[in-house]
């Protein structure tokens, strides 16, 4: 059974099959497209707020002809009376899911659910640990735009601690030889179980102008608010809050800084998004620019689902 | 028994296991881990030994548990306290079997996953601590769950 919970899980051949799964989903004549998933059921559970990931797996099991269930809050769930996440994953297996995608607030949860399932869990994110698939949808997206992934010089940039979709990004970079530009304030640096497992060339930096010249890949990242550690109002703690106000609106790109520190022209920048409305880590001015392929890496969410749901699901066999 | 200085205040056991080199300080949590509390039920004498001098350690601690042969695996539990500790298998009155203690390859339910967010922290999920041996001197721990490292000290159920 193919799980998707952490991208370590992955070897690089593997994860290039999940990508030619992709365009082979989308080569495949329409109708026999429209009807691959034919019978079967996606489970969303988002225990946690999302657009595009939940969008966009609805939307490609729906477009392969599937059927969905699930619940993209907690609210009006059995979760509010007290059911913990092993009944609700046996109660969703009940339903008849034929795959669940999840996202937990805990770090580990769907590891953990993957132990209780016997259909294949697909991690949406789990807490600040990982959202492999997310790593997928960039990774298409930097070989999209550079022609390849081996050996490209990519900064990940932002909250490098609490982000999780640049600790699944990171390693998977890593199995392609990148060199990769680990660029965030001191206080949230990737964390050691991320580093250790990255064989590639790294180093830490405090400042993205140092970085913008040498970069193929930009990839920005929002600091996670909402995986700051909260108390049982929902507020950020006051540790957190410290934190928080530390490292919120460290970096910021502008088109200017593009210009100024001599970003290659065929560099693009990325980023998982949503960006953050106040901070706007990625300001609106490079949106127009060579350098932004924000919109287009993020307009691949459905047809990368596509390709992840027939995999998991072993449809093209 | 002699009164002399180099005497030791505790006879030999016949049978059971002698559990040595123990720091002073981790007397009392090796007993934890080995589920030696108000609810030891079996009827062996336990004698436990503190501050005796040590060339390794400077002070030392030992505990002779007789007609008791906790498994090695059990026992490997407590190099996560500490990798001096050795054990001796006591049968008849003479050393069977003697080894040091070895962190084992995987400790569930005994240490907490230091992140605070792992799920196997969260409460009301019941979810087991489940974390793999990376490392073994000093110990290192990977949880199986959410691939954080926790180090020593280690925080015991």
């Amino acid at each position: 059974m193919r799980h998707i919970i952490s991208i370590n899980d992955f070897s690089k051949q593997e994860l290039l099959r999940i990508l030619e799964t992709v365009d082979e989903v989308q080569g495949l004549p329409k109708e026999e497209k429209e009807r691959l998933l034919k019978g079967k059921r996606l489970a969303y559970l988002f225990y946690q707020d999302s657009t595009r990931t939940r969008n966009s797996f609805v939307n490609a099991m729906m477009n392969l002809g599937g059927q969905t269930h699930g619940f993209s809050t907690i609210e009006g769930t059995a979760i509010k009376k007290g059911e913990n996440l092993h009944d609700t994953i046996q109660f969703y297996q009940g339903l008849g899911s034929d795959v669940i995608v999840l996202r937990h607030p805990n770090n580990g949860s769907v590891r953990f659910a993957s132990d209780v399932a016997k259909v294949p869990i697909i991690n949406g994110g789990d807490g600040s640990n990982e959202h492999p698939t997310q790593a997928i949808l960039d990774l298409y997206t930097i070989r999209e735009t550079q022609g390849k992934v081996d050996g490209l010089e990519v900064a990940l940039v932002g909250d490098l601690l609490f982000g999780r979709t640049v600790h699944s990004l990171a390693p998977a970079l890593s199995m392609f030889n990148c060199r990769l530009y680990l660029v965030s304030p001191e206080l949230v640096k990737m964390p050691d179980y991320v580093l250790d497992r990255l064989t590639c060339g790294f180093s830490d930096h405090q400042s993205l102008e140092e970085v913008i010249s040498k970069a193929d890949i930009i990839y920005m990242t929002r600091v996670q608010k909402n995986l700051f550690e909260h108390d049982e109002k929902d507020e950020l703690t006051p540790e957190a809050e410290v934190l928080y106000k530390e490292v919120a609106g460290t970096y910021k790109l502008t088109r200017e800084m593009l210009e100024r520190f001599g970003a290659k022209d065929t560099m693009k920048v990325l980023h998982p998004l949503p960006r953050d409305k106040i901070i706007m880590e990625v300001a609106q001015d490079v949106d127009n620019t060579k350098w932004a392929y924000y919109f287009q890496q993020e307009a691949k969410a459905v047809p990368i689902r596509e390709g992840i749901l027939a995999y998991v699901l072993e449809a093209l066999k | 028994m002699s009164k002399t200085k180099k005497s030791y205040r505790v006879g030999k056991i016949e049978e059971g296991t002698v559990l040595d080199h123990v720091p002073t300080s981790d007397v009392f949590g090796v007993l934890r881990i080995l589920g030696i509390d108000k609810s030891y039920m079996n009827e062996g004498i336990i004698t436990i030994g503190i501050g005796y001098n040590s060339k390794k350690l400077g002070k030392k601690g030992f505990i002779k548990i007789e007609g008791w042969y906790p498994s090695e695996e059990e026992l490997n539990r407590l190099a996560l306290l500490s990798p001096h500790i050795t054990v001796n298998r006591i049968k008849e009155g003479s050393v069977e079997d003697k080894f040091s203690v070895q962190v084992p390859d995987t400790i569930e339910s005994l240490v907490q996953c230091s992140h605070p967010n792992c799920i196997s922290n969260a409460s009301g999920e019941h979810v087991e601590p489940r974390l793999l041996t990376i490392q073994r001197k000093p110990p290192k721990l990977q949880c199986y769950y959410c691939g954080e490292y926790t180090k020593p000290p280690f925080n015991f159920l």
